[in-house]
């Protein structure tokens, strides 16, 4: 969508701070299936990742495992220092720090756009209303949807819903942001206006971990690009490398049919 | 669905396998501090409830001792009243040499019922089956050709129930397709007739309609056609079961896609053909749920009889604790009773419930 | 001619109605003829004659000298009493036992499951009939009465619980209805943005502070044990109480079972969706769950609600008054059957008509908008 002219977003990275997500070890299974097979990686903070791979390879698992959306059953997920375990405080406070933009939006139908903004900076951070709508006023321009503030979700196109839905993520002012295929269930026109909003994110510097197989964004952005097959790892690089030069015979296939 | 539960639940899995079932389950019930709650609530609960019950469901219970006597001096309850009862329980008033004809009738309706559920017997010969199986039951139950003739009024307890239910949503099961289709026909005085008929049925209260069939119609009909007792009960469940069950045949009409109709039409089907062949086979399948729920709703209905006189299971339970020689154990004989009830219906929920997860369009 | 279609619909329309109307004269005439006959006068007139039939109990204050009319009222305030207080405490029950059900505990889930299941599938009257014979088996003589909360008492002779009485001069509830109406106003305004948020509670305190100022009394009538017999308070008999303990069981089930479905029914998006924003459960079921759930309960519950109304009249089975049992005594006494059959058929579609349109506006007004 975005191949042309292709032009990289500076980002600095700096390898020796406390890196902002750490997997180690990682395994998860469904029952009987093992759907997450020994996962590590190392996030720094500021560093963004897209993470690729045919359906089932368990990428949209593993972002939903660093939220606790599901759990894992072994090894270390460890987010800006703090480990996931079943202490409910600790879940808390990293779901606080790290933002979530689903596929399939998930804006609360019931409330207004203003309302889905300003539910959790006000439940959840103990926010003022007045404060919190303003905040929410202010993300609503960056994704340039003012105007709609005060109607409901089912008023807006898919597009304009996936922009609120990142808004409503940057409300929590989150460290982390995580992209489930935010741009899966769209229409083709409106992907771009998404990827934009996705865009200008990144350059602003914050740490995201992007489910999708938007390619043009992942060379655009992307300072890595992860591969995934079968619930593992498969391949890591620099998106010029990993486009270029697939290492394994499973990326080239992969390769080949999402860029037909 | 499992991820709604609240709190989410924790999945059995290799890897959690090795923590121990103990431990599990220790944090299921104490794992956050509203489980915790709800089983220190949930526990003090049952523990203040359950061991009385069961102290006097079981315990300190009379189960087979024969004597009255025992019953009066036990704190529990007394069984072996229902035990010593039971023939009259079951069978009401019925001729005592002859219980052995409502008995078979009880169950030939039970094992015909069963073999109705299974999906593989649903075919138009069913229906015959149970035309055939009624007349033989109307035989048993009255009597003549050979059999000494029992009035209606002489029946009682389960056959009844029983009877009831299954004649009346037999019947009501015709009337109420027909009333559907009236109900969706493009002619206006037929729609407004059924709507007006259906909608007042339903907002009706079953009692009341039960009394106007009951004390009413001897008002509303020459002497010459009044019909007895029974039967005017069961043209007031009729009715009440028609009703219903037309809108639950409704529903599984509007689900059939308007290509149905099309198709029919264009391959130079009539009206009534294309219902018969091509409409209601597909809308009676998707209804099947609601039908059994609709069946499992006339099985409780049933019991309102009592009101209007008729001799069915609850009547026949007053009538057995008016022995004097027994110590009336009422609880004990309306825990029968209901368990007989519930054992119906909640047979014929778990039926429907298999019948929802199998999907409407599988056979 | 007769294969036009247009023809043909109107011929069948014409057919079937005459075929109606025919039965119906013919149901008419016999009963005018059977009526005739045992010499039954027909019309209304009765209804202002005094009955003489004896109402057992009633909420409303009723002498058997009071004309056939009052009787049909008290019969319908009965009813609607039941019908309200099942509701109530259903709807209450339901929402807990319902959302219990889905909990992962196993000891709640289960015990909650239990409930529903008996409920679901025992017949009312059979639920009735059998809590009305524990009756005098589980509760304890006058002398021993159970005190479970203050100013409640349980025995033999039904319950106790504490009365309570407003007494307002007529201008103080003006002052209250005009507070309370004005209060909405501005709490609907303040929601738009119109006037400050404390303009709806600041209306409420004039309101109250006018009603102090009328001089109205508001009285709590404790009931006091007196060694044999208790004093003050409002009593329920066991009839009454078994009519509410056991519908409010038996529905309470049912709303349970609509309650839970409702809750499945909201995608699980929404859980990921107020998970990622850190929302804790509770929250997430408070402010996103039970909202959307509201709209998908509403139509089910409101014929559950209807059926209660409908389920009011098995209190006849522990002999207690309730409309239809009121009907059938006036029917029996005055022979006015025909009468009395177009008032049950007025009264009970009338009271499911206004159930239904409530909840229809309720149903508008909090539809979810869709462009």
């Amino acid at each position: 969508m975005l191949s042309s002219p292709l032009k990289r977003v500076p980002s600095m990275p700096n390898p020796n701070d406390r890196p902002a997500i750490e997997l180690t070890g990682m395994n998860k299974w469904y029952g009987d299936f093992h759907v997450l097979k020994n996962i590590n990686l190392r996030v720094l903070r500021g560093e963004k990742l897209v993470i690729c791979g045919p359906s089932g390879s368990g990428k949209s698992t593993m972002i939903r495992c660093i939220n606790r959306l599901e759990e894992h059953q072994q090894g270390q997920i460890v987010v800006d220092g703090v480990e996931l375990t079943n202490d409910l405080k600790k879940i808390d406070v990293i779901r606080r720090d790290i933002g979530m933009v689903f596929q399939h939006f998930n804006l609360f139908p019931h409330l207004t756009i203003l309302e889905n903004l300003t539910l959790a900076p006000i439940w959840v951070r103990g926010m003022r209303r007045g404060q919190a709508e303003q905040t929410a006023m202010h993300y609503l321009e960056r994704v340039k949807i003012p105007d709609q503030a005060h109607k409901y979700p089912g008023q807006l196109s898919g597009g304009q819903q996936q922009r609120v839905a990142i808004a409503r993520a940057l409300c929590m002012s989150p460290k982390i942001i995580l992209f489930d295929e935010p741009t899966s269930a769209l229409d083709p026109e409106m992907v771009k206006e998404v990827l934009d909003t996705m865009v200008a994110l990144a350059e602003d510097g914050m740490t995201m971990l992007c489910v999708t197989h938007e390619m043009g964004f992942a060379r655009q952005v992307a300072d890595r690009v992860v591969f995934m097959d079968q619930g593992e790892i498969v391949e890591m690089n620099t998106p010029s490398e990993f486009f270029s030069h697939p290492r394994h015979q499973r990326s080239k296939l992969f390769l080949a049919q999402i860029l037909n | 669905m499992k991820a709604l539960s609240l709190p989410l639940p924790a999945e059995p899995t290799p890897g959690q396998i090795r923590f121990g079932a103990l431990r599990r389950s220790a944090r299921l019930l104490f794992g956050t501090p509203l489980n915790a709650a709800l089983t220190l609530l949930f526990g003090v609960l049952l523990v203040a409830t359950v061991p009385p019950m069961l102290r006097w469901l079981v315990i300190d219970a009379v189960l087979f001792d024969p004597s009255p006597r025992a019953c009066r001096v036990a704190t529990g309850a007394c069984w072996s009243f229902i035990y010593a009862k039971s023939g009259q329980l079951l069978f009401g008033i019925y001729p005592l040499d002859d219980r052995w004809r409502p008995a078979i009738v009880c169950l030939l309706i039970l094992a015909l019922l069963g073999w109705s559920v299974r999906p593989a017997s649903w075919a138009p010969r069913l229906a015959a089956l149970w035309v055939a199986a009624l007349v033989l039951i109307f035989w048993l139950m009255a009597g003549g050709l050979g059999l000494t003739e029992v009035p209606t009024s002489s029946w009682g307890g389960l056959p009844v129930t029983l009877i009831l239910t299954v004649v009346a949503i037999g019947v009501a099961f015709p009337v109420g397709i027909l009333l559907a289709l009236a109900r969706r026909s493009t002619m206006p005085a037929i729609r407004v007739g059924a709507v007006v008929l259906i909608e007042s049925v339903r907002g009706l209260p079953l009692l009341s309609i039960l009394f106007v069939a009951s004390i009413m119609m001897p008002l509303f009909l020459p002497e010459a056609l009044l019909p007895d007792k029974f039967v005017r009960a069961l043209v007031a469940l009729t009715i009440f079961a028609a009703a219903y069950l037309a809108e639950v045949i409704r529903g599984g009409l509007q689900a059939i896609p308007n290509g149905q109709y099309e198709a029919a039409a264009a391959v130079g089907l009539p009206f009534w053909r294309m219902q018969y062949l091509v409409i209601l086979p597909q809308a009676i399948r998707v209804a099947i749920p609601a039908l059994a729920n609709t069946i499992i709703v006339m099985i409780k209905n049933t019991s309102l009889v009592l009101v209007v006189g008729l001799f069915d299971l609850i009547s026949s339970g007053k009538a057995a604790l008016a022995d004097p020689d027994w110590p009336s154990p009422a609880a004990e004989t309306f825990l029968f009773i209901g368990a007989i009830f519930f054992a119906l219906s909640f047979s014929f929920a778990r039926f429907t419930d298999f019948l929802e997860r199998r999907g409407p369009t599988a056979h | 001619m007769l294969s036009d279609a247009k023809t043909r619909s109107i011929i069948i329309q014409c057919a079937v109605v005459a075929v109606a109307a025919a039965f119906a004269a013919l149901l008419v005439s016999t009963t005018f003829a059977n009526l005739r006959a045992r010499g039954i006068p027909i019309g209304f007139d009765f209804l202002m004659m005094p009955s003489r039939i004896v109402i057992s109990e009633a909420i409303l204050t009723y002498k058997s000298r009071d004309p056939y009319y009052w009787a049909i009222a008290t019969g319908i305030a009965n009813t609607v009493f039941i019908s309200a207080v099942v509701i109530v405490f259903s709807s209450a029950l339901g929402l807990v036992v319902g959302i219990a059900r889905l909990s992962s505990n196993p000891l709640a889930a289960g015990t909650c499951r239990a409930l529903v299941e008996v409920a679901r599938n025992s017949p009312p009257i059979v639920l009735l009939i059998f809590l009305y014979s524990l009756w005098w088996k589980v509760l304890p003589p006058v002398g021993e009465a159970l005190n479970p909360l203050p100013g409640v008492y349980a025995s033999m002779r039904g319950f106790v619980v504490p009365a309570v009485s407003i007494d307002i001069a007529t201008p103080g509830l003006l002052v209250i209805a005009l507070a309370l109406a004005l209060a909405a106003v501005g709490w609907a305004a303040a929601r738009r943005g119109w006037l400050p948020p404390l303009a709806a509670p600041a209306i409420l305190a004039v309101g109250v502070a006018g009603v102090w100022l009328a001089n109205a009394k508001f009285s709590v009538d404790w009931p006091t044990f007196t060694g044999s017999n208790f004093k003050g308070g409002k009593e329920l008999t066991p009839e009454l109480s078994t009519i509410l303990i056991g519908l409010t069981i038996y529905t309470t089930g049912f709303v349970a079972e609509i309650v839970r479905g409702g809750v499945l029914s909201v995608g699980r998006g929404q859980w990921d969706a107020g998970h990622s924003l850190a929302l804790p459960r509770g929250k997430i079921l408070r402010l996103i769950i039970i909202p959307q759930m509201l709209r998908v309960i509403v139509p089910p519950l409101n014929s559950q609600y209807i059926n209660v109304v409908k389920n009011s009249t098995l209190a006849i089975a522990v002999g207690y008054p309730d409309f239809l049992a009121v009907m059938n005594t006036i029917i029996s006494k005055s022979s006015h059957s025909i009468e009395g059959v177009f008032i049950i058929l007025g009264v009970y579609l009338s009271l499911n008509l206004s159930l239904s349109s409530a909840a229809n506006w309720y149903n508008r007004r909090i539809a979810i908008v869709e462009r």
